[in-house]
Formats: structure tokens, C-alpha cells, sequence
């Protein structure tokens, strides 16, 4: 069980680090959706069901969101990219603010002490269990989110070819 | 087959639905048979007449109410007949006659005749819908359908320029929310929207209000000031036939209607009440501004429009009394003025058939060539001036009664705007029909209006007299039961002072029409020396400048009077016009700055928009 | 009973066949008979809608679940429920597409565009988030209209088209992330985001810190639909979206789309938490300020489309009112008004298509006298502004109607008479467009335009029947809604 852990945290850093720094969109957001798919991997291992299946489902539409307005605000090319790293290294401070806003954020979370009431009883469900039986429906709806997905590359990547 | 017609027709329902949704049938026919005129008036004929003996039938039966469980809410679509409803059906039935006849003869040659007729019949439609509804919800329906074809009338005549329909649909529209307003609090108050379950609703919290807003929607559709502004506009835009259909006859039949139905039936309104005294004022206002801005017009349509306007007064004064003379005074003056009013018009629009224009400064001396037109006019001036004999000295001598009872200053209001009245029709009939022959360059020569035009006109000038000297029909026979008030005013009027009044006031007008027109007349040269004589000059010039002239003065201050008419004109014409729409403007230009095509500054708004719901859940 | 659920299954069942047939077929001939295969499916949504209305009602049913596959495992929960008010939701998504699909005949290029597998994915998305039991499955077939109207909106070749649905997508999923964090809080108090686990008093026995939390949810959740409805303030993104759009789109995207997405969500919300004061409040606060705004807006334009989206915004509002009043009479109000909007909203789109087809242009101010050359247009779009402005025997004037009795009976009299006078605004705009468009004088380079012919005809005519038509017998309704003792 550990090792899948290990592996799987593994994979998702690599993933995380591979979607951040890819000079492609396309790759960037194959790794983003991977990434994605890790987590709800570690989830699902270490207990939390249903955050793994909300992940999974709800990651498969933001990653098609972001796929698509990347691929279609960008007419850039390669060697722009280049140009444009070097511009965004000022901002640097960024990531560091979001990390101490996180750091608060669970700070508060901690102070509050929310509780949850009834997620954590069904803690033993079955992954088939929760993601067929009760959740059905939502797996319909990534299907046809994925394939609006495929639909919308095809319509513009052949409008960047034929602009070519 | 007789027998089964005459027993059809017995049923009231089956006629109640009929003269609702014939005309409507009846116009869509005429619309589609444009092209032939003769099969148009014919069919004109026959659909007026058949509407007219329908309403007859109704007029004999006794009264009756009937649902057609068609909706809910204690809304049915409820009709009712009573004596007054089935009164002014037949009236209007009547009036429609002529209407239309004058109506399909003057518009011959107008590419929009068939959808003119179409316009008008629906609108007869719902006339008699709005006479015959019980429910004030059904009425208001009717109301608001007449607003519709109205708006279509007014636009057909003049498409490139909509001015006055846009106008009238603004005030017309402002005024039927009124009512509409008005209806709902009346309605809820009374819990329930039939009229003849509404039993005399005192007038206090908010039964006031239902009141005053359905009064104003009524009078509204009069033309009563402060909602009159469109009907000049329209004199100016709309077709004449337009003004002798709608300004000149069914508006005031309706408005009056209703206004009478909530004073008499409805609510409690007794003289001398505070609503009775600023219906007083309203009406008096009404009369005498409209007719100070008639008299300062040189356009024959305007100046009736301004007039049609004027006359609206007096019904209001004498309905505003609250008292049985007074409501007789009104309704029998409505009668008059939309006998002589419509006569008018017909008559400024078969000038405007036969010369192109209707303007005063440009038409002189027509009586020889339109001798039956000029008799006509001649009854109709006579009728609205108030000339004893016709029928417009008695109901004015009623109204007087009644004002005069209530308080000297609406008598004296009254009597100014009956002076000017005078003045005014002097004047236009004078130039219009007598003097030297003038019409404008490239007219055909001119001949005598035509048949289908001269006998409306005709048979108007004759009711006219009937209605004045045979006063005992209208009074006695058709409004006494009608209302239910039991003293009779018919014959010659009670108050032999009042009579000598109104006849020194039409003497005073006629005096200083001569005397005006001779001022104004052809100059004497013989006197020039002693006028250049050393002292005396400076005061013929203070004569010639007028500051010594009487006649002068008058009109000085009426000029200056209407001035302040029209600047008050000028006002509300800026409000609805300008200011209204303005303001509507540049609120709009200030949101278009928001939504500037930034995608950030939409995030902002947008997350913005999500603090402010969370600042009321935080507050609530 | 399985009749009714074969019926019911086709809702989804029937756009999924479509997009496979649409796929495996040779790709000339489906380019060529597109409408053909979109216009069955949207006709089979209309008709299956009317047969299950009619024998829900045959049967006194008021609600109806069922499972869409075969069920796997015994379980207690069905997964869709069909209601009423689900159905004429149904019923406007089928007249909708049906009217976009007559349109796209004439102004889309199959070609180029993938409009069919697009608009099969937009109905199901707008059914499935209709039927579904489920917040959290609302949520994911919300993503997919979302995701579909991006790229229907997107498809086209121009600049401005890509413009218009960045800032869609953008704002749009802004509003996603509202909803997804809402929906978390939510799951964290309840465990469950079944509706009917939903409905049960949440509020009782809630100590402080949970109260809050909810609330926080509620507020997410609501911004969230509100940016997908429209609503002033965070309506900015809608006509931008909708002008650039081609307007077979606009008529999807005005039409239906933010009614499924933004004004079904927050009626889910009201039936759910109809304790809540404040939702009420909210609702009623942004639908005057959408009625308000939208309408001053829309005086402002230039463009016939655009003034067209802003009216949406306007219309958005008279819905929100009736929302608010959290009664069933206001429900039904604003229901009616949703379906005769969409009625009136796509009448107009179509005289937009026409007047570009026609005259090429949908600058106002370069139009004009279009009455004469365009007659049908002309008519159609004075029964539709009509329609809105509420003048009766219209659809249009009896839905205002429902929604003001609605806020009569529930005891808001000050925001009646607000609404109504707010009709002026309406009329306003409404009589500047005819104005512009249809009377005056036609300047020379429109000389020529001719009335648009074939599809776009036949749906206008149609639509405006259909407008007067149920307007005429909408009394009928009412006999109805008393009998069930709604009114």
C-alpha cells in the first residue's frame, strides 16, 4: 500500500513540475489532467472516496476549460514563449504569497475547527460502489464533457492549420 | 326564418358577443376588399347599420348580467347591460354611422384606407367591449386595445414622422397605467372587480387613491389637461378622418362614461366634497386654457383640436358638481359637443379634401362656393357658442346652473371660456365664409363637398337642432332613465338671469369681434393732419400703440394669458420630450461605462456583485 | 409506466444517437441533410415533452423518477426526476433548438463548423442538468453547457467571435468556481447533496461556526448562478458573448441557455432552502437592479443584437422577481415567463438573422424602412415586441401578469408597481429599434433588400402563431393552474 503512496506522490510532483514548466499548452495540460488523476489516486488510497471521485470528475472538466482557452488565446509562437519566461521572472513573489495565503488558510481552517458531520461515515464504501452506483450520472457527464473536449480541438486546431 | 332571427336576437348574450367581435370581422373584410370603394361603402353601410340595430335591441331589453366562465380569479370575462351602458351604446352605435360613412367617402383616394377601416372597426370592437364590460379588468382590457389601434391610426397617416403617435402612446400609456393602478387598488379594496357588485365605496383611505387614479385614466382618454397634448399634435399629423372618429366623438363617449359610472354608481361623491371641488378646478382649468390657446391659432384643425379640448371642461365641471344638474348638464353636453365636435371636423377635413389646406391665413370667402358646408358650419358654431335654440345653450345653461350653485368663481370660469369661445368661432367663420373669395394658388375651382361627406354633416346639423329645441327627447326620454335622476330639466332653462348672462356675454363677444376686425380693417387716411398735430400726436401714438385701446388691452392680456399657456405647454412638452428622455439617456451612457469590453474590470463587477449578496446575508 | 420512461429516456438518449450517427455516416452527406438530423431530434424533444406532460397528467402524477441504464445494484436513490416545472423547461430547450436549427439552415456552414455534435452536447447538458437529482451532477452538466456554448460560440473563424467567448469562458467558469466551492461547504455540512437530503431542515440544531458556513455556501452558490443568468452586476460578459456570436448561437444562448444554466439553478436553490429570508432578499434586490439596468442599457445601443442581449438581462430580472417571492404562484409566474420569453427572445433573434441575411448589416443607425421590403420581419417583430412589452392578448402580457399577482399575493406591492412601471423602459427600447429599423426612410445601399425566403420565413411565421396563439388560450392555463388550486 505504501509503495502505491510513495509511487503515486511521486508521480504527481513529476507531473505538477512537468505542467509547469512544459514550453507546450498541450503538454502543459496532459500533465495538469495526470496530475489530477494522481491525486484522486492518493485520495481514493487514503480513504477520502468521494473527494477522490469529485476530483476526478470535476478536474476532467476544469482541465478541458483550461485545454481549450489556452489552445485558443494563443497565437504564439515558440520562441516567444521564451521571451515571455524571461518577463514573468519578476514575479517571483508570487508563488510565495500563495503559499503563506495557504498556510493561512489552513491556519483558519484549524482554528475554526470545522467539523464534519456525516462525509467521513462512508469511508468504507467500494470505489465501483460510489463512483457506479451513486454517481452514474456524473460519469455520463465527463464523458460528453471530454468528448465537447475533443470536438472543440478539432474545431480549432483545423482553423490554425488552415490559417497556416 | 324570421321568427328564428328575432329569436337569436332576443338572447342579449349572443348580441353582446357579436358587437364585439363583428366589427373586428367586419374591418378585416373592408381591409381585404381595398381595392374596390364601392363594395367599402357599402359594406361600411350595412356593418354600421346592422351594429346600430343590434344596439338598438340591447337598448330595449332590461337589464341583465352575464359571465363566460372563460378564466379565473374571479376575473370572468363579465358583461353587463343597463340602461346607462345601453345608452351610450346606442349613441355611439349612432355616431359610428356617420363616422364611418364620412370616414370611407374622405379617405377614397389614401393608399391606407383598408387599414385605416380595419383599425376603426376593431376599435369599435372595443368601444362597445369597454361600454359593455362589468368587470373593471375586462374594461381595462378594452381600454388598453383602443390604445393599440389608436397608435396604429396615428402612425399610418404620417409614418415618416410619428411624432404624435409616439406622443399619444406616451401620455395615453402613462394614463392607462393610471387606470390600471387605479383598477387594482379599487379591485382589492372593494374585493370584487364587478361594477355592479360595487355599491357606492365611501371615499376615504384607499378608495381615494382607486379614485383618483381611474378618474384621471378616464378623463385621460377625453383629452383632459394635463393629458392633452397629443390631441393638437395629432390635429397637425393624424388623418382628419382621425380627428372626427376619435378626439371628436368616441374618446369623450368613453372617458365620460366611465368617469360618470365611478362618480354616480361607485364611490360616494357629493357636492362640495375636496374631490368635488378639484374636479371643479380641473375642469374649469381645462376650459379655459384650451380655449386661450385656441383662440391664438391660424390652423382650422388645431384651433378644434384646442377646442375638443376646451369643451372636455365643461363636462368635467358639471359632472365634478356632484349634483343632478350638474351630471345632466354634463352628459347631455358629451352628447352635444360629440355632435357638433365630429361636425366640425368633418367639415375642417372636407375643406382640406377640397382646397389642401386647412390653414386660416390662406382660405377666405368660401361660403358662396360650399353653401351647405357654410350652413352647416353655420349650425355647428352656433350649437358650440351656446346661441339660444341650439342644442349646446341648454346643456351649457345646465352646466352654468350647476357651477354657479357650487361656487360664483367656476360660473365666472365658465362664462370666460364660453366669451372666448365665441370669439374664437367668430373669427374662423367670418374668414372662413364670408368676405372675399381667397384659396391658395394651383387649386382646382372650387365646388361643393362631396354627397357622401355633406350628409353625415347634414344629418349632424339637424340633430343639433332637434337637440335643442326638442331638448325634452334627449333630457327626458334617453338620459333621465338612463341616470335615474327623477327631476326633469328639459324646456327652456328655470333661471331667467342665467339666460340674460349668457346672452350679454355672446354680445360682449360679438362687440369686440366687430370691433376688433374694424381696428384691424382698412385704414383711414383723412384724419392724418390733426394725428401729426403737435400735442395731440404723442397720444394718438399711445392710441396707436395701443396703450389706451380697451380692445388692446384685452388682448394684450390675453396674449400675455396665452403666452403663459404656452410656456405651461412648453413645459410639459419638455418633460415628456426632452427631460424624460434625457435623463433615461445619460443614466444608461453612465452603466455603458461599465461594461467597457475589460474582461477585468467584468471580474471585478462580478466579484463585486458576490460581496454585496454577502453584505445582505450579513445583514440579514 | 414504461412508456413514459421510454419517453423520458430520450431526453439524453436521443442527442447521444444523433451525435453517433452524425459521426459515422459519410461526412458529405451529413453536411448536406444536418438540419434534417438536428431538427428530428429537437421535434422529438417537443414531442416527447407533450406526451409526457400529458400523461403525467393522465395519470395525477407531479413527479416522475426514473434511472436512466438498467440498475446495476439495489439502491433506493433514482437518478432523475421529471416535475412540471422540469418539463416546460424541456419543452422551451426543444422549441429553442428547433428555431436554431431553422436559422442555422440558412447562415451555417457545416463545413467548417461542427455545429450538430455541438448542439446535441448543449441539449444534453441543458436536459441532463434539468433532470438530474443531484447538485452535484447539476454542477457537471452544467460544465458542459458551458463548455458546449463556449465553443459554439468560439467555431467561428472572426476575431471578435474568440473575443467574445474568452470572456465568456472566463467569467463563466469564475461562476464555476463559486459554484464548486459552494458545493463543497455544502457537502461539508450534509455529507450528501441529493436534493432530498438537501430539503430536510438543514438549519434547525445548526450551531454557529455551521450556520455560517452555510451561508458562505449559499452566497457562492448564488453568485455563481447569477453570473450565469445575467444578472446586473455580473451580466457583463452576456452581450458581449451573444453580438458575437452567429445568430443561429444567440438564439440558443439567449433563448434557453442562460435560463437552463443560471435561472434553473437558482430555482433549484429557492425550492431547496425556501426558509432562507436572504436568498429572497438577494433575488429580489438583483432582479429589480437587472430589470432596471438592462433596460436603460438597451436604450443605449446601437447594434440590434446587442440590444437584444441586454433586454434578455432585463427580462432575467422579471424572472428573479418572481423567484423571490418564493411562493407557487410565483414559480408558475416565473416558468410562464421563462417559456414566453423564449417564445419572444428567439422571435426577435430570427428577425436579427433575417435583417443580416437580407440587408447585411445589424448596425441601427444604418438601417431603416426595412417595413416595406421586409414585411414579415416587420410583422413578426412588432408581435414580438408586443410580447414584451406585455400588451395583452400576447404570452408575454399574461406571464408579466402571473409575475405581478405573484408579488401582489406574496405581499411585495412596492416591487409590482416597480416592475410595471419598468414595462415603459421596455417599451422604450423596443419602439427605438422599430423606429430605427423598420419605418423611416431606406437609405440607397438598402434599395434592394428583398424579404428573406425559406427557413427563416417559415420560423418566423411560426413563431409569431405560436406567440398570439397561446396568448389567445392562455385563460385556459389559468382554468388550469385554479383547478389545481395554484392560483
Amino acid at each position: 500500500m505504501n509503495t502505491i503512496l510513495s509511487i503515486s506522490l511521486a508521480c504527481l510532483l513529476v507531473f505538477c513540475i512537468l505542467s509547469i514548466m512544459s514550453h507546450s499548452l498541450l503538454k502543459s495540460a496532459i500533465f495538469l489532467a495526470l496530475a489530477s488523476a494522481m491525486l484522486g489516486v492518493l485520495m481514493y488510497m487514503m480513504g477520502a472516496v468521494w473527494a477522490a471521485v469529485i476530483e476526478v470528475s470535476a478536474c476532467s472538466g476544469l482541465v478541458t476549460v483550461i485545454f481549450i482557452s489556452a489552445i485558443s488565446l494563443s497565437n504564439i509562437k515558440k520562441d516567444d514563449i521564451h521571451k515571455q519566461y524571461e518577463d514573468k521572472k519578476r514575479m517571483r513573489w508570487f508563488p510565495i504569497t500563495m503559499i503563506v495565503g495557504g498556510i493561512l488558510l489552513i491556519v483558519i481552517a484549524l482554528a475554526k475547527d470545522f467539523t464534519l458531520t456525516s462525509a467521513l461515515q462512508q469511508t468504507t464504501d467500494h470505489f465501483k460502489e460510489v463512483f457506479w452506483n451513486t454517481r452514474q450520472v456524473d460519469i455520463m457527464g465527463q464523458i460528453v464533457t471530454i468528448l465537447i473536449g475533443g470536438i472543440a480541438v478539432f474545431v480549432l486546431f483545423r482553423e490554425e492549420q488552415e490559417n497556416k | 326564418m324570421f321568427h328564428a332571427v328575432s329569436e337569436w336576437l332576443s338572447g342579449g348574450v349572443n348580441l353582446l358577443l357579436c358587437m364585439v367581435v363583428l366589427p373586428a370581422l367586419f374591418g378585416v373584410v373592408l381591409w381585404m376588399c381595398k381595392k374596390s370603394h364601392f363594395l367599402q361603402t357599402l359594406l361600411v353601410l350595412l356593418s354600421s347599420l346592422l351594429n346600430t340595430l343590434f344596439a338598438f335591441v340591447l337598448y330595449g331589453m332590461d337589464d341583465f348580467v352575464f359571465n363566460i366562465p372563460l378564466t379565473t380569479f374571479g376575473f370572468a370575462y363579465s358583461f353587463r347591460i343597463d340602461a346607462f351602458a345601453s345608452l351610450f351604446l346606442a349613441f355611439t352605435a349612432g355616431m359610428f354611422v356617420l363616422i364611418s360613412l364620412y370616414t370611407v367617402v374622405n379617405l377614397k383616394k389614401q393608399s391606407y384606407n383598408g387599414l385605416y377601416l380595419l383599425y376603426l372597426y376593431i376599435s369599435l370592437g372595443m368601444i362597445n367591449g369597454a361600454l359593455m364590460a362589468d368587470h373593471l379588468g375586462i374594461l381595462l382590457f378594452f381600454w388598453e386595445g383602443l390604445l393599440c389601434t389608436l397608435f396604429g391610426m396615428l402612425l399610418i397617416g404620417n409614418r415618416d414622422h410619428p411624432k404624435a403617435a409616439m406622443k399619444a402612446l406616451t401620455i395615453s400609456g402613462l394614463a392607462d397605467l393610471l387606470l390600471m393602478l387605479g383598477i387594482l387598488l379599487t379591485v382589492l379594496s372593494a374585493g370584487t372587480g364587478n361594477m355592479s357588485e360595487i355599491h357606492a365605496l365611501s371615499l376615504s383611505g384607499n378608495h381615494i387613491v382607486g379614485f383618483v387614479c381611474i378618474l384621471l385614466g378616464a378623463l385621460a382618454k377625453g383629452g383632459c389637461m394635463p393629458f392633452h397634448s397629443w390631441i393638437p399634435q395629432a390635429a397637425e399629423d393624424a388623418p382628419t378622418a382621425f380627428l372626427v372618429g376619435f378626439p371628436g366623438a368616441m374618446e369623450k363617449i368613453l372617458g365620460i362614461y366611465l368617469a360618470t359610472r365611478i362618480v354616480t354608481e361607485l364611490f360616494v361623491f357629493e357636492h362640495g366634497t375636496a374631490m368635488s371641488i378639484a374636479m371643479m378646478i380641473l375642469g374649469t382649468l381645462t376650459i379655459v386654457l384650451a380655449v386661450a390657446m385656441a383662440l391664438i391659432q391660424k390652423d382650422m384643425k388645431k384651433l378644434l383640436a384646442y377646442h375638443a379640448i376646451s369643451q372636455l371642461g365643461y363636462m368635467v365641471l358639471g359632472i365634478g358638481t356632484g349634483l343632478p344638474v350638474g351630471i345632466m348638464g354634463g352628459l347631455f353636453h358629451m352628447m352635444n359637443n360629440v355632435i357638433y365636435k365630429s361636425g366640425l371636423f368633418m367639415i375642417a377635413g372636407s375643406i382640406e379634401k377640397q382646397t389642401g389646406t386647412t390653414d386660416l391665413k390662406q382660405l377666405k370667402g368660401l361660403g358662396k362656393k360650399m353653401p351647405v358646408t357654410a350652413a352647416c358650419f353655420l349650425v355647428f358654431t352656433f350649437s358650440i357658442a351656446g346661441f339660444p335654440g341650439f342644442n349646446g345653450f341648454f346643456s351649457k345653461e345646465l352646466v352654468f346652473d350647476a357651477a354657479l350653485e357650487s361656487h360664483v368663481i367656476f360660473y365666472i370660469g365658465a362664462l370666460l371660456g364660453a366669451f372666448m369661445t365665441a370669439l374664437s368661432f367668430l373669427k374662423m367663420g367670418r374668414s372662413l365664409f364670408f368676405g372675399a373669395y381667397q384659396v391658395p394658388e394651383g387649386t382646382p375651382p372650387l365646388r361643393e363637398t362631396k354627397a357622401g361627406m355633406l350628409i353625415p354633416m347634414s344629418i349632424l346639423a339637424v340633430f343639433c337642432m332637434i337637440f335643442g329645441l326638442g331638448n325634452t327627447l334627449p333630457l327626458d326620454t334617453l338620459l333621465a332613465p338612463a341616470t335615474g335622476i327623477q327631476a326633469s330639466f328639459s324646456g327652456w332653462p328655470h333661471s331667467v338671469l342665467l339666460v340674460v348672462i349668457s346672452l350679454f356675454v355672446l354680445l360682449l363677444a360679438l362687440l369686440d369681434h366687430l370691433y376688433g376686425s374694424k381696428k384691424d380693417g382698412s385704414p383711414l387716411h383723412a384724419a392724418d393732419h390733426i394725428r401729426h398735430a403737435p400735442v395731440l400726436k404723442h397720444i394718438y401714438d399711445a392710441v396707436e400703440k395701443g396703450w389706451l385701446d380697451p380692445y388692446h388691452w384685452l388682448m394684450a392680456a390675453m396674449g400675455g394669458f396665452s403666452d403663459v399657456c404656452v410656456q405651461v405647454e412648453k413645459g410639459i412638452g419638455f418633460v415628456y420630450d426632452k427631460a424624460v428622455p434625457r435623463t433615461v439617456k445619460r443614466a444608461g451612457l453612465a452603466l455603458q461605462r461599465l461594461s467597457d469590453g475589460r474582461l477585468s474590470h467584468y471580474l471585478y463587477l462580478a466579484v463585486g456583485g458576490m460581496l454585496c449578496i454577502a453584505l445582505l446575508f450579513w445583514l440579514l | 409506466m414504461n412508456v413514459l420512461k421510454y419517453a423520458a429516456e430520450t431526453f439524453l438518449f436521443v442527442p447521444f444517437a444523433a451525435i453517433v450517427i452524425n459521426n459515422v455516416f459519410s461526412k458529405k452527406m451529413m453536411e448536406k441533410c444536418f438540419h434534417l438530423l438536428t431538427g428530428a431530434v429537437a421535434l422529438s424533444q417537443i414531442f416527447a415533452t407533450l406526451f409526457c406532460i400529458y400523461s403525467m397528467d393522465a395519470r395525477g402524477m407531479s413527479r416522475f423518477e426514473f434511472f436512466m441504464l438498467e440498475e446495476l445494484y439495489e439502491n433506493d436513490r433514482e437518478f432523475f426526476c421529471l416535475t412540471p416545472v422540469t418539463l416546460i423547461f424541456l419543452l422551451c430547450i426543444g422549441i429553442v433548438a428547433f428555431v436554431s436549427v431553422m436559422v442555422a439552415k440558412k447562415t451555417i456552414d457545416a463545413k467548417k463548423t461542427s455545429y450538430v455534435n455541438l448542439l446535441m452536447t448543449l441539449i444534453i447538458g441543458m436536459n441532463g442538468m434539468v433532470m438530474v437529482n443531484d447538485f452535484f451532477s447539476l454542477y457537471v452538466f452544467l460544465d458542459v453547457v458551458g463548455l458546449s456554448s463556449f465553443v459554439l460560440i468560439a467555431m467561428f473563424r472572426s476575431r471578435k467571435s474568440l473575443e467574445g467567448s474568452i470572456k465568456y469562458i472566463i467569467i463563466s467558469e469564475l461562476a464555476t468556481i463559486f459554484i464548486l466551492t459552494g458545493l463543497a461547504f455544502l457537502f461539508m455540512q450534509t455529507g450528501s447533496l441529493d436534493y432530498m437530503d438537501l430539503n430536510s431542515s438543514l438549519l434547525q440544531n445548526s450551531s454557529e461556526p455551521q450556520t455560517m458556513l452555510l451561508s458562505l455556501s449559499l452566497i457562492l452558490i448564488l453568485s455563481g448562478f447569477f453570473v450565469k443568468a445575467g444578472a446586473v452586476p455580473f451580466h457583463s460578459w452576456l452581450p458581449d458573448a451573444h453580438q458575437s456570436a452567429d445568430t443561429s448561437i444567440s438564439i440558443l444562448l439567449s433563448g434557453i441557455v442562460i435560463k437552463i444554466a443560471g435561472i434553473y439553478g437558482i430555482y433549484v436553490l429557492t425550492d431547496l432552502f425556501s426558509g432562507v429570508k436572504a436568498i429572497q432578499t438577494a433575488l429580489a434586490a438583483i432582479g429589480i437592479l437587472s430589470i432596471v439596468a438592462g433596460a436603460l442599457l438597451a436604450l443605449c445601443q446601437s447594434h440590434f443584437k446587442r440590444m437584444i442581449a441586454y433586454s434578455s438581462v432585463s427580462q432575467m430580472g422579471y424572472i428573479l422577481l418572481a423567484l423571490s417571492t418564493g411562493t407557487t404562484l410565483g414559480v408558475v409566474a416565473a416558468v410562464a415567463h421563462v417559456f414566453s420569453h423564449a417564445l419572444f427572445k428567439s422571435t426577435l433573434f430570427v428577425n436579427a438573422a433575417a435583417i443580416h441575411e437580407q440587408a447585411g448589416t445589424l448596425e441601427m443607425d444604418e438601417m431603416g424602412g426595412l417595413e416595406h421590403r421586409m414585411p414579415v420581419t416587420s410583422f413578426s417583430s412588432v408581435i414580438a415586441f408586443l410580447s414584451t412589452a406585455g400588451i395583452p392578448p400576447l404570452t408575454g402580457f399574461w406571464s408579466k401578469l402571473l409575475i405581478i399577482l405573484a408579488l401582489w399575493t406574496a405581499g411585495n406591492p412596492v416591487l409590482a408597481g416597480v416592475a410595471l412601471c419598468a414595462s415603459i423602459f421596455t417599451s422604450a427600447y423596443f419602439l427605438r429599434m422599430q423606429k430605427k429599423v423598420f419605418f423611416g426612410k431606406t437609405p440607397e445601399h438598402l434599395a434592394s433588400v428583398r424579404e428573406v425566403s425559406g427557413s427563416i420565413k417559415i420560423i418566423e411565421i411560426i413563431l409569431t402563431a405560436i406567440t398570439t396563439l397561446i396568448g389567445i388560450l392562455f385563460p385556459l392555463v389559468l382554468i388550469f393552474l385554479q383547478s389545481r388550486g395554484i392560483l
